[in-house]
């Protein structure tokens, strides 16, 4: 009967452990004319952090940055080291491609990366796209998921500076020690990077919940962490444009998982070590008005999760899971008359999984994609269309396998520009995408279902932006209302009995919302600057599937109806104090929206003083203090796997320029 | 800061709606007339509750048990019995035993299941004199003193016991092996009352689950099989021999006692239907295949009979992640009325 304690729990340590740390890189490869005009326009469907909004924030990892794009929703199981994945406009984790320097990082057996295993260190800039074809010769895949997170590294591009470095150390609240150290050398034809990484904390951290009337205060246990990251890349400029770069790199973690808060039995012993290693290589060219790029990559992830008490006969669970992919492509951009282009690409990935478990299946997965698109680009309005196909082969050598699928799927955009005192765009956009099943999803003992189908998602989108073009402050407002549906939702069910679970297409979700954002930064007389950014996204997010379900019309779990962020930043030469507040609504743990499944809202604020110390010419010594959660809020993203309280990190960060 | 303070309160406030709650109740100080319907909720969600039905009404109290204790009942409350005046509640992922007085849900005690730093895992319990027999799925029967409220004994088993009946003094414990799953156990064990020890195992089928004793002493065990390729069975032992006397050839998920018949519940996986067969445990037959049809479920979680009305409350679990129902219906299988409880119900204690 509690067979299903395993495989839950194994299920969700699978989705937790891999995410791996892949950072490999996006040619900053001539970034033509029609790039710039191109970024002109960005803004409305995309949103980019730079390194110095990251610093000011001093996120333990990716995922509390990308928490801060307006459209997203964070699901975050701990602090330090904890699973993070992020949605999109009310589409699962699976719909966003997540690209690190030109290359994408996919996982075929969770379907998702666990965005607390990635750094941000070394990130230059992350930008989340939806709606077109945001980037420069990415991968073909890149460009037909729902969404994009794609990030800029320090290592991986190109630089002729001869020496950069990039230092920082890092003290925290429950143990936390954070190193990193990043050297670049450059040349006209040759860069070369190298880096390293370690951090740990013991990550006990008082939380408090509520038992009914008595406030229970305690301490998490068992949620230990170690990591380590290190790498090389070596880039080469050859003729004519010719760009050719190697990048190697390698992470492991050892980690305890603390698991759900349990009422009167707080022991937690599962553990979880993972180690990942990647290889990339690209090449990209310009031929007259033609630029290309081929790459390829190869992925290793390793997994294990041990539960010593794990009450069998054989003395507890060690299993362990290998996760290999290869993939590799061709993308293209042709610049055709009047700035516009036409693009295209062939991508393969080939991947498979292991599992140590018994009668365990070994599926492997052929997934080829194909791409072309064309933009048009004249003064004042723009138009894109792209049509994708993708064609999924799948093998199992220990019993079903999934069906091969065939998909074709379009996008369109229209775009108008006006320009006064104020720039307008307006932007409509239509997708069509779909996310296969992951390998856990369709063959985990026990869980996997053979028979899914794909998730399909359908993207419409209209929205507005306006800039003034004169004055002293930079203002930026944008509104984007969007209209998704979600058919063939892929959800865990108990389907045999209660502890029997099973994945399932069971549903339709369809989501009304809209996303809005302003930006203030001026910049006042006696060089003092400030800068305000303040998020606001409405999700109706609501389970359509069944009208005689107690559930129709409502708000479908973990997804807020109201959540936003407000960052402020006052600055004077160099030094200066920064805001930054996340709030969410109330959230339902099960779709239900009953009082029982309640989650509270939350607003969290952090505050971070910090000051750059005066250094000759390319030399930049940054110290930042930073009180996170200042009014020591109790909450939680997820049922039961409270946050931490007010705790304080010291930063000091050295750059070489 | 203090401005910045109720600027996010108020957004907050904004953003929580207050809800409308169906048809609710306050527990009465003193229980009469309802009952007590134990809904275990979801894995790892701290959302086992019991609700307070009273049948004048209507209409239920969900929050009996915080209501009563100024605290919540915790993680997966498996079994709920009356013994003695007093309420056992086994919650398993939270491993207690909550021990309330039946008149008026007050605590007397919580029991802690903990063995050093290792949960036992409580599931199902059962009593006998005045003793309280435990199956904890760490592979062992716990003995509780029923006066003084304390574990006595522990009497190894196989892996991971789940159900539990008494018959002709001895213990009948279904050893499930559920978290060896592929290789789970097949086996009984028998415990001498007396000596309080383990005499046999019995091998039954395929994980076995649930077992009750019939009005003539027999032993019937539910053999849930793999879910897939081993079907679920019924299967009767012989508490005088010992032995194995009939397996039934037919899927079963599900047995409850109905003087001298039981109540059969059975869920098909392949067509996501239930039904309740009911069993002459005198002649050892089914008398009627469908006392109860598929078309009175969502999902059917389990059966209750009530003697001193003769009626069959079924636990309708919703699809598992809604809120339940307690569907009631006389005891030859006509529908009478249903009470809304909380999240998959799975047991009763009735208040006359």
């Amino acid at each position: 009967m509690r067979y299903s304690l395993l495989v839950l729990n194994l299920f969700l340590v699978c989705m937790l452990g891999y995410g791996q740390d892949t950072i490999n890189s996006l040619p900053e490869v001539s970034v033509s004319a029609l790039e710039i005009n191109r970024l002109k326009t960005l803004d409305l469907t995309s949103q980019t952090f730079n390194r110095e909004q990251i610093l000011l924030t001093q996120p333990e990892d990716l995922g509390v940055i990308i928490q801060k794009f307006s459209g997203t929703t964070l699901k975050s199981y701990g602090g330090v080291g904890g699973l993070k994945t992020v949605s999109v406009r009310g589409l699962g984790s699976q719909h966003t491609t997540f690209i690190v320097d030109g290359f994408s990082i996919s996982n075929t057996q969770t379907g998702q990366i666990n965005l607390g295993q990635i750094q941000t260190d070394n990130v230059e800039s992350i930008t989340l796209s939806v709606g077109g074809k945001n980037g420069f010769l990415l991968s073909p895949s890149s460009y037909i998921n729902g969404s994009i997170i794609s990030v800029n590294t320090f290592e991986n591009n190109f630089s002729t500076d001869p020496f950069k470095l990039r230092f920082s150390s890092k003290f925290g609240s429950f143990g936390e020690i954070d190193n990193y150290i990043s050297l670049k050398y450059g040349k006209e034809k040759i860069f070369m990077s190298a880096f390293g990484k370690y951090r740990s904390a013991n990550g006990k951290y008082p939380y408090s919940i509520q038992n009914g009337e008595t406030t229970y205060n305690g301490i998490r246990d068992n949620n230990d962490l170690v990591d380590w990251y290190s790498g090389f890349t070596v880039g080469f400029r050859l003729k004519k444009e010719g760009r050719l770069r190697v990048i190697c790199r390698t992470n492991g973690a050892d980690q305890g998982l603390p698991g759900a808060i349990i009422l009167y039995n707080t022991t937690a012993n599962q553990r979880l070590s993972t180690q990942a290693s990647v290889v990339n290589i690209d090449y990209s060219q310009t031929y007259k008005m033609l630029f290309y790029r081929l790459f390829g990559s190869y992925n290793h992830d390793w997994l294990h999760y041990t539960d010593p008490y794990f009450l069998n006969n054989t003395g507890g669970i060690s299993a362990i899971y290998t996760n290999n992919l290869y993939q590799g492509g061709i993308s293209f951009q042709r610049l055709l008359r009047n700035s516009s282009t036409f693009f295209g690409g062939l991508e393969t990935k080939y991947s498979d999984l292991t599992f140590s478990t018994l009668n365990a299946a070994a599926p492997r997965r052929l997934h080829t994609f194909g791409l072309i698109g064309l933009n048009l680009n004249r003064e004042t309005w723009k138009s894109e269309v792209q049509i994708s196909a993708q064609q999924i082969i799948e093998e199992n050598d220990q019993g079903e396998r999934a069906k091969n699928r065939l998909k074709v799927n379009p996008f369109l955009s229209l775009e108008k520009v006006e320009f006064g005192k104020w720039k307008w765009i307006v932007k409509a956009w239509y997708r069509n995408s779909f996310r296969m099943p992951s390998f856990n999803e369709l063959y985990y003992n026990g869980v996997g279902n053979t028979k899914l189908k794909p998730e399909q998602a359908h993207q419409f989108s209209l929205g507005i932006s306006a800039r003034p073009l004169e004055g002293d402050s930079k203002i930026n407002i944008l509104f984007n209302g969007f209209a998704n549906r979600v058919e063939n939702q892929i959800l865990a069910i108990p389907t045999k009995n209660l502890f029997v679970w099973s994945m399932q297409n069971i549903g339709f979700v369809n989501t009304f919302g809209f996303e809005s954002r302003m930006q203030i930064n001026t910049m006042h007389s006696n060089r003092l600057t400030t800068n305000f950014t303040l998020n606001y996204t409405y999700q109706y997010s609501v389970d359509v599937s069944d009208s005689h379900s107690p559930t129709y019309m409502n708000q479908v779990a973990y997804i807020p109806k109201h959540s936003g962020n407000f960052d402020a930043t006052i600055q004077r030469k160099k030094t200066g104090i920064h805001f930054s507040t996340t709030l969410s609504s109330l959230r339902y743990s099960l779709t239900e929206n009953i009082i029982a499944n309640k989650i509270d809202g939350f607003a969290i604020m952090d505050v971070s003083l910090f000051t750059q110390i005066k250094l000759p010419v390319k030399h930049a010594l940054r110290i930042q203090l930073s009180v996170k959660n200042i009014f020591n809020s109790s909450y939680a993203y997820m049922r039961y796997f409270v946050m931490p309280g007010r705790n304080y990190l010291i930063t000091l960060s050295y750059a070489i320029n | 800061m203090q401005s910045i303070k109720i600027f996010l309160v108020i957004i907050l406030l904004v953003g929580c709606k207050p809800e409308k709650i169906k048809n609710s109740v306050t527990s009465p100080a003193v229980m009469k007339n309802g009952m007590l319907v134990l809904c275990e909720g979801l894995f790892q969600q701290n959302n086992s509750t019991i609700s307070w039905v009273d049948f004048t009404s209507g209409g239920s109290d969900d929050l009996f048990f915080t209501n009563k204790t100024s605290r919540l009942l915790g993680d997966t409350g498996n079994d709920m019995q009356e013994y003695g005046g007093k309420i056992y509640i086994v919650v398993n992922v939270s491993s207690t035993i909550e021990v309330l007085d039946k008149a008026t849900g007050a605590s007397i005690k919580q029991i802690s299941m903990m063995n050093g730093s290792i949960a036992k895992q409580p599931r199902s319990i059962v009593f006998n004199g005045s003793k309280a027999f435990i199956t904890c799925y760490d592979g062992f029967v716990d003995v509780l003193d029923t006066a003084s409220l304390s574990i006595t004994k522990r009497i190894a088993v196989g892996s991971n016991p789940e159900g539990l009946s008494v018959s002709n003094n001895k213990l009948y414990v279904a050893n499930s092996g559920g978290l060896n799953s592929p290789n789970v156990d097949s086996t009984i064990s028998v415990i001498n009352l007396s000596s309080l020890s383990e005499m046999k195992k019995i091998t039954v089928g395929k994980n076995p689950g649930k077992v009750v004793t019939d009005s003539q002493g027999d032993v019937y065990v539910i053999t849930r099989g793999n879910y897939s390729t081993i079907p679920s069975r019924m299967v009767r032992i012989n508490s005088v021999t010992d032995l194995v006397e009939t397996t039934f050839p037919f899927d079963a998920s599900g047995i409850e006692k109905m003087g001298d018949n039981l109540l059969i519940s059975n869920y098909n996986y392949a067509t996501s239907t239930s039904n309740i067969a009911l069993f002459d445990a005198v002649s050892e037959t089914i008398s009627n295949p469908s006392l109860i049809d598929n078309s009175q479920f969502t999902t059917l979680f389990g059966v209750k009979y009530r003697p001193s009305n003769s009626k069959i409350y079924c636990f309708d679990a919703m699809g598992f992640s809604n809120t339940g129902y307690v569907r009631v219906f006389s005891s030859s299988g006509v529908y009478e009325t249903s009470y809304h409880v909380g999240l998959n119900p799975n047991n009763i204690i009735f208040y006359d």
